[in-house]
């Protein structure tokens, strides 16, 4: 497209034909008067086919006049007619105006707010309080202060490190990055004591002083090895001096023998579950709080497997709050079956043993295994209980610090 | 490209030459450019004197110059330029007097 026709759609022409005689003197007087004419056809002799500016047509009439021709317009072309076919249709351009002006309002509210860098503070907490700084969905961009919503978080969650808001088009993202806590407690002063009850069996102390014997019988939070210093102990002085705790943080290795008792049980009765064919599919659109339900016959299956696979539109780590559902449900058929007795009698003992090994503490070494199983009936169900009793010999050890007073693994 | 012939002026046309003064613009001659067969552009003409599909005739300050061909139409016309278009197959200068 050339430079004069960019030029001629931009301030609008018209295609004109002209009818007459001395069509050529026309011409030469339309020139003459200044006037740019292009695109010049003669399909007849008495007719020709011409395109001019539309600023120029006032100007040839007085020429055709003069000439004795007649001139028609075509076709009028560019974008000051184009722009007035437009502006014809109100509703249309009103319409549009409306358009434009919903969308640039929306974009200077927040829609999104995201949150990033989140391991231990709940992110419902942070969007907590920068809700309450004015940092919400639906709230204008002009009102989100950033700095000070920055500064809040801060004051408000002390596990926080540093906060950074930013605001790009609809969405409010806030980085955070989390303070890493050391344990108070893990070099506090303090004692080993029984994490466990049992019977000693080795005894080895780093630091501190044994207060039990291999062999000896321990109970749950008896102390072991103490880390309390005698008064006349240089280690005693030094601290003194040093304003410390005179105490010190006791350490050793212990083991003893530990007992634990686990339950099981097997009912000699299960159901077996076989799909009959037939099945529903409906859906379920949740927004916030409400639910609302729609397609499937809600047929009432006696017996039913359930399956609900959540859809949900999200960008990134945003999401809207809208979820929609699809809930099948295949009908299935309950048949009772009857289990052999000596399989049954095994998965209670399986199930006993778990119990008892979950409770141990690690590193545990088992010694024996007890096992008891006997029959019951409860509420019309034949069931096979199970009761394991587990021997172990494990490290016992745990830790009381001296300020806390809660025990805790070393 | 070539411009109408002069023969009058021996001093003008010396001086002309002498100083390499535009001799269309001095001696006010028609400028003819003809692109292949396809586009002609006449600068400083005097109007149209015929316009037919198959002829064009252009009046100049010497005469007339006359275009011979087919599908021929005007691409532009303004005061002193016109722009030639379609198969041209003949030019020819037709001096006055």
């Amino acid at each position: 497209m050339g430079a004069r026709s960019v030029w001629s759609t931009l301030t609008g022409y018209v295609i004109i034909k002209v009818k007459g005689p001395h069509l050529e003197a026309f011409l030469n007087q339309a020139t003459d008067r200044g006037l740019f004419l292009w695109d010049v056809r003669r399909p007849r002799v008495d007719l020709l086919v011409a395109k001019t500016a539309a600023t120029g047509l006032r100007a040839l009439r007085p020429i055709a006049r003069k000439q004795s021709v007649r001139i028609t317009i075509l076709k009028k072309q560019g974008w000051p007619f184009q722009l007035r076919r437009i502006w014809a249709r109100k509703a249309l351009v009103a319409g549009a105006i409306l358009c434009l002006a919903a969308i640039y309002t929306s974009s200077t509210f927040v829609w999104f707010v995201a949150v990033d860098g989140i391991e231990r503070v709940p992110v419902a907490e942070i969007k907590r309080v920068a809700g309450a700084m004015g940092l919400d969905v639906g709230a204008p961009k002009s009102a989100v202060q950033g700095d000070e919503i920055e500064r809040q978080l801060l004051l408000d969650l002390p596990d926080l490190a540093w906060v950074s808001v930013e605001v790009k088009g609809t969405l409010a993202r806030i980085r955070v990055a989390e303070k890493v806590v050391l344990d108070p407690d893990s070099h506090a002063p303090g004692d080993v004591v029984a994490a466990r009850p049992g019977v000693v069996t080795e005894m080895s102390t780093f630091l501190g002083k044994a207060l039990v014997q291999p062999g000896q019988t321990v109970v749950s939070g008896q102390v072991l090895i103490s880390g309390v210093l005698s008064t006349d102990d240089p280690e005693y002085q030094k601290k003194v001096r040093l304003k410390q705790v005179p105490y010190l943080r006791a350490d050793g290795l212990v083991r003893a023998r530990v007992w634990y008792e686990g339950y099981g049980e097997a009912p000699l009765e299960t159901y077996v579950e076989e799909p009959t064919g037939r099945e529903e599919v409906s859906y379920m659109l949740r927004a916030g709080p409400w639910e609302w339900s729609f397609g499937g016959k809600r047929n009432k299956f006696a017996y039913d497997q359930t399956t609900r696979t959540p859809w949900r539109l999200s960008w990134h780590d945003v999401s809207l709050p809208l979820e929609l559902i699809k809930v099948r449900k295949v009908e299935v058929d309950r048949k009772s079956r009857t289990l052999d007795p000596s399989d049954a009698k095994e998965r209670a003992i399986q199930a006993a043993k778990a119990q008892a090994k979950g409770k141990l503490l690690g590193g545990g070494i088992i010694l024996s295994e007890s096992v008891e199983t006997w029959e019951e009936s409860r509420e019309g169900i034949h069931l096979i209980r199970s009761k394991v009793l587990i021997e172990a010999d494990e490290d016992i050890r745990g830790f009381r610090a001296l300020r806390s007073g809660e025990v805790g693994r070393p | 490209m070539f411009m109408g012939d002069t023969q009058e002026g021996g001093l003008l046309h010396k001086f002309i030459s002498l100083f390499e003064l535009p001799r269309d613009v001095i001696l006010d001659l028609p400028k003819a450019t003809l692109l292949g067969d396809v586009q002609m552009v006449v600068e400083n003409h005097k109007g149209l004197l015929e316009y037919t599909p198959a002829r064009l005739r252009i009046r100049t300050s010497q005469g007339e110059v006359c275009v011979v061909g087919a599908h021929l139409r005007i691409g532009s016309l303004f005061r002193e330029e016109l722009v030639v278009e379609g198969r041209i197959d003949s030019v020819q200068f037709n001096r006055r007097g």
